[in-house]
């Protein structure tokens, strides 16, 4: 399939390649354009209505931003059929916005027509590698473009996993040929919640493949990190994204903030942390 | 170990979380202790409810003023166990709720939620400009006949058998609340007004002309049946009346002459 996808796929790296995830809070800022950020990530699922306020919403972001779509929802990794009319939303959306990426998860989220609204983890077998990565081939060239992978936080792994997460997830982007989203906080998230050293998870993706990058804070539950985007990214993540920044270079990278949104000044201040580290990181 | 295949995986999970009964054989299946695996299960678990229940918060706030936190929660969980999400949206996750409570028999409930519901679609409704009072001037008069309409796409006919709307109202404008209760049948339209969501109560009549105007019919075969329904009624004044007030509101949009 390489090869085969037009369209607008590839990363704009020009001017400001740092962003923030759109949130209510900040729709009206985003929409006079008065927020100062490169581009915008929006949560595909928000924008998929026939009308209303949503896409009055998005048609004005638009005229200031270039966009990025994030689903939740595509269940790539799922057994139940693709769902058509999730993709012809997808499809109406993305002609409709133009958006410079287009990802989702490297996850499940349905089951038998019924959706669980969670990133649930796969095992790390052959059997889903083949699975997920003939899924994604399939979006991609329905939407006639590449899309992006994120790696998912997850607190449960499997006696019988066949690989590690970093080689499933290079695996199955690989066998898809597309790219990824790669969410560093949940790279430390499951370092700890599995044991392994995120350095090593680093070194072992595909450079080429990196397009876009999220930071976000997670809490420690027990002996478990859950990541609740409640709060700022954490020391660890902030380290860990210095170590991206050298090994992939300057990727667009963005704060998600789900949960105690702060005024939009606390999440500029702290997207301007992440260009001082990447400067720094690029410098070094 | 074996890992567990895709499908057996994914339906076992599911099953865990909708129901909430613990699972041995998902417990195998994980790496570390059985201890350990029910603790990191639980996180799923756990996450599954809060999050469900908050959405359905944030979507039906009247009826979680009227229930009480603790009702409220318990009612939700019922739900969710009866009826899990058919949508990837999380916006529609309370969309059987009316049913959910129709089928427990708790008719009031079940009004309320139709109007909440409602509202959020209103919201979400496709953007078509509504048909202004200028619509009509100048229409020769055997044009009349043949005119049809379309409802605006944010408008919902809802019949109820309770003072829901009241409830609803009272506590959009921060009102105290009356008690949900049953009453007499009342038809309702909720739509999107360019203030935001509105509700209101017609006649019988008004609905069953508005139901009319949804079926695609012309305005002169509406008059008919309106006239069948009371014959001693000025239908034709009756009926320019209702298309009047439903212009005004903004419930009504495309309009077509012609056969
Ligand atoms: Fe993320």
């Amino acid at each position: 399939m390489a090869g085969t996808h037009c369209g607008p796929h590839a990363p704009r790296r020009g001017r400001d390649a740092f962003g923030l995830g759109l949130r209510p809070p900040f729709y009206r800022e985003a929409m006079r354009g008065a927020v100062p950020v490169g581009w915008l990530e929006l949560v595909t699922e928000n924008f998929m209505v026939d009308g209303g306020r949503a896409l009055h919403v998005l048609d004005a972001v638009r005229e200031h931003y270039e966009v990025a779509l994030h689903g939740v929802s595509m269940n790539l990794g799922g057994t139940d059929p693709l769902d058509e009319g999730y993709l012809r939303r997808l499809e109406a959306l993305v002609r409709r916005c133009e958006p410079v990426r287009v990802s989702d998860h490297l996850c499940w989220t349905r089951h038998g027509g019924h959706h669980l609204h969670d990133l649930l983890p796969l095992p790390h077998t052959r059997e889903a590698v083949i699975h997920v990565a003939e899924r994604i081939s399939r979006v991609q060239d329905r939407l006639r473009r590449r899309i992006l992978i994120e790696n998912v936080s997850s607190y449960a792994r499997f006696a019988g996993d066949e690989m590690p997460e970093a080689e499933f997830l290079r695996e199955v982007c690989e066998r898809a040929d597309c790219l990824i989203l790669l969410d560093v906080n949940n790279v430390v998230v499951n370092a700890h919640n599995h044991a392994f050293d995120p350095q090593l998870y680093l070194s072992a993706l595909p450079a080429a493949r990196i397009a876009q990058v999220h930071l976000a804070g997670h809490r420690a539950s027990g002996p478990l990190r859950i990541d609740t985007h409640d709060r700022p990214v954490a020391g660890e993540t902030w380290a860990l994204y210095a170590q991206a920044v050298r090994r992939f270079g300057p990727v667009p990278t963005m704060i998600e903030r789900d949960e105690e949104i702060p005024p939009l000044e606390e999440l500029l201040s702290e997207l301007d942390a992440a260009r001082r580290i990447a400067a720094q990181a690029r410098a070094a | 170990m074996r890992p567990p295949s895709l499908a057996a995986w994914q339906g076992r999970l599911k099953r865990y979380l909708i129901t909430g009964e613990d699972d041995p054989e998902l417990q195998r299946w994980l790496a570390g202790s059985p201890d350990e695996a029910v603790l990191r299960l639980e996180v799923y678990r756990n996450a599954y409810y809060i999050r469900l229940e908050e959405a359905l918060a944030r979507d039906y706030p009247v009826l979680r003023a009227v229930l009480g936190d603790a009702a409220f929660g318990r009612e939700m969980a019922r739900y969710l166990r009866a009826r899990p999400s058919a949508s990837p949206t999380l916006r529609h996750v309370g969309q059987a709720l009316p049913a959910h409570f129709e089928a427990h028999r708790r008719l009031p409930v079940a009004d309320l939620c139709r109007i909440e519901r409602a509202v959020l679609e209103a919201f979400d409704a496709a953007d078509v400009a509504p048909l202004g009072a200028e619509a009509l001037h100048g229409l020769p008069p055997e044009a009349w006949q043949g005119l049809r309409f379309s409802l605006h796409p944010s408008v919902s006919l809802l019949q109820v058998a309770s003072n829901a709307l009241d409830v609803w109202k009272a506590f959009r404008q921060k009102r105290r609340m009356p008690e949900l209760a049953p009453g007499t049948a009342r038809s309702l339209v909720v739509w999107r007004s360019p203030r935001g969501p509105a509700a209101t109560a017609v006649s019988s009549e008004h609905r069953f002309f508005l139901e009319r105007i949804a079926a695609g019919e012309p305005f002169a075969s509406i008059c008919e049946a309106l006239w069948l329904r009371d014959d001693r009624r000025e239908v034709p004044e009756v009926a320019a009346c209702y298309l009047a007030q439903s212009i005004r509101n903004g419930w009504l949009t495309r309009m077509r002459t012609g056969r």
